[in-house]
């Protein structure tokens, strides 16, 4: 089970995704960023913290976030993650999800 | 380890240096204003390259740090952060880092990479170092990975999964997390480039592509078996590479290669059995000669032809481009200047130039003490330039190129040039030089390569130059070559070193004396004459030359040989740096190409000889010293002007 909490800030938006980001919950993930997505806010913050276990499902879903809304013109900063979504980067070599070498 | 794996690693030594070279490189060029993108992606690459060839080996400080590198140029990459100079100078401290990690993991040394500098290079990074400090962040700091099993099988994986691959259950992250189980990965590529964005995403289909290289005991069989539950839906290629090749990382090494990579120690080995081969012909043509057989001496001279085709593509296999060693003082000249808060500009020319190999290597300590001296002594501050009514910026120029059978190399530079007052000043005050002296100029600056003076505390203080400048002759010298400086009170200096094209086979002119025989070095004999007919004066040393004075020597004299002289004896005028001497010979024996062979520690002081060489008759010759010749005899004519004793020759 995922969760996914958005917040508006004046000049930001803060997402939090936390829970198992899996297959099973890929789809409900990704409906629920749709917002975020197409947010009239230059700075998306992510914090995926609370990703306890991931998937290929689960990063394309994060890489999907990435790449959509830098193409909406907005940066997405990850302001914090955790040892599932980094061991995941570690082994596909993406360099954007990682915490240390 | 095994043999294999430790030739891949001294190919990775090798190449983790030369990819360190072009990393510096790159990142000077991009502070000089070069065009960003192609030297970033240069950059990016060359950190990736050594990361994934480090990790094939198991080296986690070197994958750890390059990693750090490489997150920091993979934003500058995606163009999330502009490198300025701060950046640069940064990832020149990197460089300089990786360096001295992969020196450490060559000589088997325990290492730990510079977390410090590792972690100023992530606070350039926009992403991660907030993330680093976010008080949010759980994850424990990651222990050492241990290294994974690694094996003399190397593979290079292809796996464009089908996109139905998630939803039949199969998860690619997982698989990948098994291969790193049975070996280890490098030049990972996971390319999403399929994966749409906006509402054409599909979460429950697979958009990825793996590229990837594992060194693993498994065989290849075993990590196909890995993807048999997807090999139907997608495209999973596994092929064996060699290791050697691997130890390129990443796809650069699919693509076919105009040059191989040969252990210089193989061609030392090369360059001694062509020299065998030259001697063991030499011996076959006087027996040939001896035999008077018309046959075999065709054939003789036949095989000679081969054999001297041979030593020259041996020898042409050791020379190496002098560009390489020269653009490594760019750095050099950037830090130093900067420190001292001058405006340098340095301009290489000639760096195709091809000089031996073992002579290049030789070079770059003489270099890097006369490139230091130009700028640290040479060179002036800006405000000081302008003072002197020159251009703020100084001019330091390396060049190098070919003279009279000898390459020449100049460091020169537009700075103020060697006070001779003080110089003279100096050499009064440690004993070198009477206060009523009258020495000329030219001499007055080659006290600057007396040991005593240059090793003098503060000379540098006083004349602007002198550090070193002994270590550098000695070291040219030991060479076979010769250092002159030229210089003009301010308007600067040039250090000319000449240098002789290889070290090991030359072209000899054989002479003889007594019952000893000599050889001269072919490329610098001009010609050969009587000597009676040309003799001006016994006293004087000199020829008469077609009008010419020519300052002659006798090896009988140099080398002390008993006997009387014959009546005819030959004059051979060699020509050394714009110098001519006539060495006068009993015989001139001919053409003869030449192994030489360094002097035992005995011999190697010895006066006008720098090596022997075996002949074709068994017997040995020596090698005369041309250079050190031509200074004694040049002398001797100078001093004899001034009707001073000689000094003993030997």
């Amino acid at each position: 089970m995922a969760t996914v909490h958005i917040e508006e800030h004046d000049d930001r938006l803060t997402v939090g995704i936390g829970g198992i980001l899996d297959i099973y919950a890929a789809k409900d993930v990704r409906a629920a960023l749709g917002p975020a997505v197409r947010t009239s806010h230059p700075i998306i913050d992510l914090d995926v913290t609370g990703v306890e276990e991931v998937d290929l499902a689960g990063v394309q879903v994060l890489v999907w976030l990435r790449t959509t809304a830098q193409a909406n013109g907005v940066a997405l900063r990850v302001v914090g993650t955790g040892a599932a979504v980094d061991s995941a980067a570690r082994s596909l070599c993406l360099l954007q999800w990682q915490v240390s070498p | 380890m095994s043999l294999i794996t430790s030739n891949a690693l001294l190919t990775f030594y090798e190449e983790a240096r030369e990819l360190l070279a072009s990393f510096e490189e790159s990142l000077l060029a991009l502070e000089q204003g070069a065009e960003p993108t192609e030297s970033i992606n240069a950059l990016f690459r060359a950190a990736h390259t050594i990361k994934g060839s480090a990790g094939l080996f198991g080296l986690e400080p070197i994958v750890r740090f390059a990693h750090a590198a490489e997150t920091l140029l993979d934003q500058a990459r995606s163009h999330q952060l502009a490198l300025d100079r701060g950046i640069i100078g940064d990832l020149l401290a990197a460089k300089d880092h990786l360096g001295v990690l992969v020196c450490a993991c060559e000589r088997g040394e325990p290492v730990t990479h510079d977390e410090a500098l590792a972690q100023r290079l992530l606070s350039h990074v926009s992403v991660e170092p907030q993330a680093a400090a976010a008080p949010t962040r759980s994850a424990p700091p990651l222990a050492p990975s241990p290294s994974p099993a690694q094996g003399p099988h190397h593979f290079s994986v292809h796996a464009g999964f089908g996109p139905e691959v998630l939803k039949d259950g199969m998860d690619p992250l997982a698989f990948v997390r098994f291969l790193e189980s049975r070996g280890a990965i490098s030049g990972m590529v996971a390319d999403f480039s399929t994966l749409p964005t906006g509402d054409r995403f599909d979460a429950e289909r697979c958009y990825l592509t793996l590229d990837f290289d594992i060194d693993t005991p498994s065989e290849k069989r075993a990590i196909e078996e890995v993807f048999d539950f997807v090999r139907d839906t997608s495209d999973i290629r596994v092929v064996e590479r060699a290791l050697a090749a691997a130890g390129k990382g990443g796809h650069e090494g699919h693509s076919e290669n105009r040059t191989i990579k040969v252990q210089a120690d193989k061609l030392d080995l090369l360059v001694n059995l062509v020299g065998e081969l030259v001697i063991a012909g030499a011996t076959s043509s006087v027996l040939a000669a001896k035999c008077r057989e018309a046959g075999v001496a065709e054939s003789l001279s036949a095989l000679n032809q081969l054999i001297e085709a041979i030593r020259d593509s041996a020898l042409g296999l050791r020379m190496v481009q002098i560009g390489d060693t020269f653009a490594r003082f760019r750095r050099v000249v950037r830090d130093f200047s900067q420190q001292l808060g001058k405006h340098i500009e340095l301009d290489i020319r000639g760096g195709d130039t091809e000089l031996d190999k073992a002579i290049v290597e030789r070079l770059t300590d003489p270099l890097m003490h006369l490139v230091r001296n130009a700028v640290d002594h040479g060179l002036e501050t800006p405000s000081a330039r302008a003072q002197a009514g020159k251009d703020e910026t100084g001019h330091l120029v390396l060049e190098a190129f070919h003279e009279s059978g000898s390459i020449v190399i100049e460091v020169r530079d537009d700075g103020a040039g060697i006070n001779r007052q003080r110089i003279f000043q100096k050499a009064v005050a440690q004993g070198f030089l009477s206060a009523d002296a009258q020495v000329p100029d030219e001499e007055l600056v080659q006290l600057i390569f007396r040991p005593g003076f240059s090793a003098a505390a503060k000379v540098t203080d006083l004349s602007g130059r002198g550090v070193g400048m002994d270590v550098v002759k000695q070291n040219i010298e030991g060479l076979r070559g010769t250092v002159e400086v030229l210089s003009t009170e301010g308007q600067g200096t040039t250090v000319r070193l000449r240098l002789p094209l290889t070290l090991a086979i030359i072209d000899g002119f054989l002479v003889g004396v007594g019952r000893s025989s000599y050889v001269v070095p072919m490329e610098l004999v001009r010609e050969c004459v009587d000597l009676a007919p040309m003799l001006e004066s016994e006293d004087s040393h000199r020829l008469d030359l077609r009008g010419d004075v020519v300052p002659f020597i006798r090896l009988r004299d140099l080398f002390r040989i008993d006997g009387a002289a014959p009546t005819r004896q030959s004059v051979v005028v060699v020509e050394y740096a714009e110098s001519r001497v006539g060495l006068v010979v009993d015989r001139l024996m001919g053409a003869s190409q030449t192994v030489i062979k360094p002097l035992g520690p005995l011999f190697r002081k010895t006066k006008g000889i720098e090596g022997s060489t075996i002949l074709g008759s068994g017997e040995v010759a020596l090698v005369l010293d041309v250079p050190q010749i031509t200074h004694i005899a040049t002398s001797r004519t100078k001093q004899t002007k001034q009707t001073k004793p000689l000094p003993p020759l030997c």
